[in-house]
């Protein structure tokens, strides 16, 4: 029997859906994005923190809000001005460059440790006890330790950090490989993958989901994890700015502060959301569709 | 078998048990290059255990399962696997999923256009499978399944979760696909009228041996001459002497 090309008698037969025309069709209606039906509601999304900023202003203006508990918005972004985009770019700076380095440390050993252990039953077995234990230390707890062992330099802050982004992102390596279905790693034996290629090919991209999960879990944690390392010793960054308002009793300067961190915190999340939306477009999930279905 | 067709798969003795109970006991038979084989029975009897064996995808049996005269113990790349579902890699394109055995990954093998073109998929490489029907997400398994030149396709109720036009649409692709290279085909299926529309020879596995362990039953050539027409009287013929053989191994209901 010859094993050129044959043209499969039924492949030919236009009667029924799944031939030439008739399948070409649904993909290409797939892939037409379709107009987005709820970009009004997104942009009042976007719209509502300023809303609640010009209430709040309005409020203040009237003196229906104490100004020396809330400051007004107006008064916050003078104060911000005025301590001068320099000044301000080396604190937002530095903080930034403390969770960069925090996360990317944090995650970098956590996606290591973590698919050892989603491979591993015994190093799993073995480590899982003490991840345990070690997660629930509260992140304040550190601190002294960290000062004590590292100074008040860098390092104990990217090390407090890098310890907020770690276990979520190594939870999230462990479940991602144990969830992987047995249906695709009995397609990895047929095709005699060795172990290496059945993690390459099947097991890291099957668990990428849950990974992007836990990483920008790890994000927000860093975040959270740079603040308490700035407030206790600091002279830079967001952090600081938060405890200095504080000790000069200029509620303007906690607020700024607070505002940019929240302005970071939704920036640096969009970016990694859109890294994860970009790696994960094969995903067959409702959130492509759900905004042209069912607009509730 | 058929006459002049040269022994391609041999399945000798093989016994598989799970905690002391015996599921499959000393089942022998043999497979022709190029023969289409249904194996059919009640469920529970050992069939899916069977092919699983066969498939490699299980080591732990006694007896032997021999390609060629050799003995095998794990998967072959001479033998490719049609599951139930399509079990489509989701992250790669309709592509790279077909030449996934392709090793290291090539870009464009020109195999894989010409396989598609054969199951009727012609220039859908870069789709991903989230925008394929059920249907055609089996034809790219049946290209993925053929990409490495198997000389065997081993199939696990390949077409039982489409709709009934989709079905006898892939079954005649299946023939022609299995024709057109050469490719002999031992099929599980619970549909006896796909057996006997499919294959040249249908084995029936029963529940007969101690315990309730899956014997082979019925060894049953099928002599209708292709392209076969499902009501075919011959083949209800058959179609009643088989489910004598499954009626009369099980205990009265």
């Amino acid at each position: 029997m010859s094993r050129t090309v044959r043209q499969i008698s039924i492949a030919a037969d236009d009667s029924l859906a799944l031939p030439n025309r008739g399948s070409v069709e649904p993909v290409r209606r797939a892939l037409a994005r379709p107009r987005d039906p709820l970009k009004p509601w997104r942009i009042a999304g976007l719209a509502l923190p300023f809303g609640f900023l010009a209430v709040v202003e309005v409020l203040v203006r009237l003196s229906v809000l104490p100004e020396h508990l809330v400051p007004a918005p107006s008064a916050i972004a003078q104060t911000l001005w005025e301590l001068g985009g320099v000044r301000l770019g080396r604190h937002i700076a530095a903080s930034c460059v403390r969770v960069l380095a925090g996360f990317g440390l944090g995650a970098a050993l956590a996606l290591l440790l973590g698919a050892a252990m989603g491979l591993s039953r015994r190093l799993d077995a073995l480590l899982d006890p003490a991840f345990q234990a070690l997660r629930a230390i509260p992140s304040l707890a550190w601190v002294p330790i960290l000062l004590l062992w590292m100074g008040i330099d860098e390092a104990p802050k990217i090390t407090l950090i890098a310890i907020g982004a770690f276990f979520p992102v190594q939870l999230s390596v462990v479940a991602g490989i144990r969830d992987v279905d047995r249906k695709l790693i009995e397609l990895g034996e047929v095709n005699r993958l060795d172990q290496r290629a059945l993690f390459t090919r099947i097991l890291l991209p099957a668990s990428l989901p849950q990974i992007f999960t836990g990483l920008r879990t790890g994000l927000s944690l860093a975040w959270m994890f740079m603040v308490a390392a700035e407030l206790i010793a600091a002279t830079r960054g967001l952090g600081y700015l938060l405890s200095d308002g504080r000790e000069t009793g200029r509620p303007d300067l906690v607020f700024g502060a607070i505002l940019l961190l929240a302005l970071l915190g939704k920036l640096s999340d969009s970016v990694l959301k859109a890294i994860e939306a970009h790696t994960l477009s094969w995903r067959d999930t409702a959130t492509d569709q759900r905004s042209s279905r069912s607009a509730r | 078998m058929q006459p002049n067709a040269p022994t391609l798969l041999e399945v000798r003795a093989v016994s598989k048990g799970y905690d002391g109970r015996t599921v499959l006991e000393r089942v022998t038979f043999a497979i022709g290059r190029g023969e289409i084989v249904s194996l059919v029975g009640p469920s529970g009897c050992g069939k899916s255990t069977l092919l699983r064996a066969i498939a490699g995808l299980d080591r732990d049996f006694d007896g032997e399962i021999l390609l060629d005269g050799v003995p095998q113990r794990g998967p072959s790349a001479r033998v490719g696997v049609i599951f139930q579902e399509p079990r489509l890699l989701p992250w790669l394109n309709v592509g790279h999923n077909v030449a996934f055995s392709a090793r290291p990954q090539r870009g464009t093998d020109p195999r894989v256009a010409e396989l598609l073109g054969e199951v009727g998929l012609a220039g859908l490489e870069k789709t991903l499978p989230k925008q394929l029907s059920g249907g055609m997400a089996q034809r790219v398994a049946l290209a993925r399944g053929l990409f490495p030149r198997p000389d065997l396709l081993l199939l696990d109720e390949p077409f039982s979760a489409v709709d009934a036009i989709t079905r006898t649409r892939l079954q005649d692709l299946l023939l022609s696909l299995t024709r057109a290279h050469g490719t002999a085909a031992l099929l599980v299926t619970h549909d006896l009228d796909e057996a006997l529309y499919l294959s040249d020879r249908v084995l029936l596995l029963a529940p007969s041996g101690r315990n309730g362990a899956g014997c082979l039953a019925r060894d049953v050539e099928i002599a209708a001459p292709r392209p076969r027409d499902r009501r075919d009287a011959s083949l209800a013929r058959v179609r009643d002497e088989l489910l004598s053989g499954i009626g009369a191994a099980l205990p009265a209901a």
